[in-house]
């Protein structure tokens, strides 16, 4: 059961699954609690390798555009 | 960093926790698109409509449920996903050195973050270790992951699927 939902999880967070099956994760996550938990485990647990990376900045454009967007209610 | 702040103007979405990591996060993002999507100028793409959708969505953003660092790299790793779904992103070209360093540079022991999912991936053998470095790294499809461990589909999907049982028993303690 367990074993079921980390396979789940995993999927989602390690970005295995995609497209329509993401979108049907996404979908059962909304109500599923216990998905939900192992999913939060998951993506913490993960987080750490993120983290760990060194920062690079973006080019300043990119912001930017990202404002211009905003305002242009993009 | 804080240059990026005076690019975002205050608006009532964007609340005050979310302020403060905004300076930062996008970096760090940045970085995960790059590395997601293997070329700068996608990366640049997804990192604009992440960012959008964060802007966009903050006053959802529940802070009782998680740090918002932790939420915006979801948003942002969601974005990339979707694309990478929709227009699969150049091969990539990882040689065996580059791999072993993408992995191991990611292992390095820090007794302060010692504690976290570096000390499980550890424990697991060096095939499923790169397996679950590169899909979750990388972004790497089943298939491209059969092309970079020289392996046949059905057995690089077992090693993900074990690899997978035995990080959860570990997290779990």
């Amino acid at each position: 059961m367990s074993e079921d939902l980390d396979q789940t999880a995993a999927a989602y967070v390690l970005g295995i699954a995609r497209g329509a099956a993401r979108a049907a994760i996404e979908t059962r996550l909304v109500g599923d609690q216990a998905l939900q938990t192992r999913v939060k485990l998951w993506q913490d647990n993960f987080a750490a390798l993120d983290l760990a990376a060194r920062i690079e900045h973006p080019p300043r454009e990119i912001f930017e555009r990202i404002v211009a967007g905003i305002d242009a209610g993009a | 960093m804080r240059v990026y702040v005076a690019y975002l103007k205050p608006s009532p979405l964007v609340t005050t926790r979310l302020f403060d990591p905004f300076t930062i996060n996008p970096c760090r993002s940045f970085l995960e698109c790059v590395r997601l999507m293997r070329d700068r100028g996608l990366a640049e793409d997804v990192l604009q409509e992440a960012m959008t959708r964060i802007w966009h969505k903050a006053h959802l953003f529940d802070a009782s449920k998680g740090n918002a660092m932790a939420w915006m790299a979801v948003v942002t790793r969601n974005c990339a996903l979707s694309r990478i779904a929709a227009t699969p992103p150049p091969s990539v070209s990882l040689d065996e050195a580059g791999v072993l360093a993408a992995v191991e540079a990611r292992l390095s022991d820090d007794p302060v973050t010692a504690a976290d999912v570096r000390q499980c991936l550890k424990k697991l053998n060096e095939k499923y270790r790169k397996c679950v470095t590169l899909i979750y790294l990388h972004g790497l499809s089943y298939e491209e992951l059969a092309t970079q461990m020289d392996a046949p589909l059905g057995s690089v999907k077992s090693w993900v699927h074990r690899a997978i049982g035995e990080l959860a028993k570990c997290m779990g303690k």
